[in-house]
Order: C-alpha cells, then structure tokens, then sequence
C-alpha cells in the first residue's frame, strides 16, 4: 500500500506546490489529502484514525488561519493524534520563534521556502522509515 | 530613497539574490532586473509587515497577465486560474521574498515577525501603500518576459542599520 501525506497549508498554491513535489519523487504514493488550516489537519488525522487508513507523514505551514502550526502540533499531541507519524514544518521565515517551539514540542524538521523539489523529496524520503522502526528525528533545512 | 544612497546597501538591499532565488529553487526559472521603475499596469499588489525590533514592509505589484503567467509557473501548466488563486499565488511570492529579506537582515530583524500577506486589487486609496518609510528600494524584474514590481521600506530604526549582515 503506498504512502499517505497530509498536507496543511492556507495557501491553495502552496498545497499544490508540495503535492507536484511529491508526486514527481519516487516515493510509492498512495494520496494526498489537503487542510487549510490546523484544525482541517486534525479532523483528517481523526478521521484517518477512524477510517483504519493512517496517514504516514504530515507537512504542515505555520502560519494559518485558526489554528497555526505549532497549535496544531500541540492539539495532536494532547490528543494522541497519529503520535508516531512525522511532522515537518514549512515556513518562509526559518527564524521564526514559532518554529523553534515546535521543532523542541516534537515536530521533525522544517524547511524553508523557497526549496527545490530535491530538498522536498529528500526529507519526505528520510522521514518515512518501515512500520515498526524507532520515531523519527529531527530533519529539514533549517534545524539539522 | 535608493540603494545606491545607503552606505550598507550591500549588505540591507539583496533583493537581487533573494528574488533570484525563489525563481531558480521553486521555478527554475531565471528573473533579471529589469530597472528601477514600477512596472506598467499594476492589477494586484501584496504586502508582508515586519513588526517589532524592526518596522518593515515588502510589497510586491504585478500586472494581470503576469501575475497569471506566475500562477501558471507555480502550478505547472496555464490555465485559465480563479482570481482568487492567482491573488494566492502573488501572496506566496510576496511571503517569501520577505522571509528571504528578514533572514538577510540578521540580527536587526531576529526579534522581528512577518505579518501574513495583504492582498489587494484596488488601485484607489485601498491599494497597498509603503507609509511612512525612511528607506526605501523599488526594482522592477521580469520572469519570461513578464514584468513585477518588488518593493522594499524600512520605517525604524534606521539608526540602526549598520549592524545589518
């Protein structure tokens, strides 16, 4: 079965941007699903739990309408949401304080925009590691 | 204001690099100055804030068709886009050159956050404005042909420029 991504971005762009990146890699992709926001994220990741389909790797904006990034990653957590499923961040301002507190709540990485699609796909690669393997560590252009 | 006025115009005004890049890493496209005028027939404007320990504005102006034309680019194909994709996709460009230029200002900007983008159509009184800036840099770029504006102001602290990387 091929590889599920969630992908929570306000920009309609950007989400297709992401999406092109991944479906031009290697990666055995099965579907990816689109949120606009934080709370869109964990209604998919619920209804993922629901469904027995598990969504395998999350890349998340942090900057959105009703619920960012890190309060996304924070509610995921407090609600045990997919606890073994990686987060990446994506973000055009690597300084960001936001995305510092996330990476040190658990997100995996981050990168930075603008990126190339290698950097994308060489992320996702490294993330996504066989059913029973340990947690992921942290990742990503801005945070190695 | 331009950025052959300012002493450390190397160092605060790499608009140059930053616009470049985001053409080259997400497009592979190039981009080239193209001068220092506002291109012709601006539609659709977006403006990034930076606020706190250092007050900045990016705006980014493009006319209809090239704002179409970068749709196309970031999506991968033409087509005829919905106003309110190619308004996004202006918005991300915007975003982005602003998180470029934040990062290049170091330290001045570290205490800083980007506002999300503004987007606006109007060419009236709604349109966005740079206000009150003391330092301000304007080029004029083209991407396939098509032309954009990107300006760059700074309102404060302009005392403390100097310590730009």
């Amino acid at each position: 079965m091929g590889v599920r991504v969630l992908i929570i971005d306000d920009s309609p762009v950007m989400r297709r941007i992401l999406e092109g990146a991944l479906r031009y890699s290697d990666l055995d992709l099965s579907e990816v699903l689109h949120a606009a926001n934080g709370m869109e994220g964990l209604a998919a990741l619920e209804n993922s739990a629901t469904e027995d389909r598990p969504i395998d790797l999350v890349l998340c904006d942090v900057h959105m309408p009703r619920m960012n990034g890190l309060d996304f990653l924070l509610e995921k957590q407090r609600r045990n949401l997919a606890p073994r499923v990686p987060l990446v961040l994506i973000t055009a301002d690597a300084s960001d304080p936001q995305v510092l507190k996330a990476v040190a709540a658990g997100a995996q990485g981050a990168i930075t925009k603008p990126f190339t699609l290698k950097q994308i796909q060489k992320c996702v690669a490294s993330l996504l590691l066989p059913p029973n393997a340990p947690a992921p560590s942290a990742t990503g252009d801005a945070h190695e | 204001m331009k950025a052959g006025d300012c002493a450390q115009d190397q160092r605060i005004w790499q608009i140059d690099d930053i616009v470049a890049d985001v053409f080259h890493m997400l497009l592979q496209q190039s981009c080239v100055v193209v001068g220092d005028d506002a291109a012709a027939g601006i539609d659709i404007s977006a403006m990034v804030l930076l606020s706190g320990s250092i007050k900045a504005q990016c705006l980014v102006e493009f006319p209809q068709a090239t704002a179409k034309k970068l749709t196309d680019a970031f999506l991968g194909c033409e087509n005829n886009w919905e106003n309110a994709l190619i308004e996004d996709a202006v918005g991300e460009l915007c975003n982005m050159i602003a998180g470029g230029w934040k990062s290049k200002l170091g330290a001045l900007a570290s205490a800083s956050d980007l506002s999300v983008p503004a987007i606006s159509r109007s060419r009236g009184p709604g349109r966005n404005t740079l206000n009150g800036c003391h330092l301000k840099m304007r080029r004029t770029y083209a991407f396939d042909n098509s032309p954009f504006t990107v300006t760059l102001a700074i309102r404060h602290p302009i005392d403390n420029l100097s310590s730009c990387r």
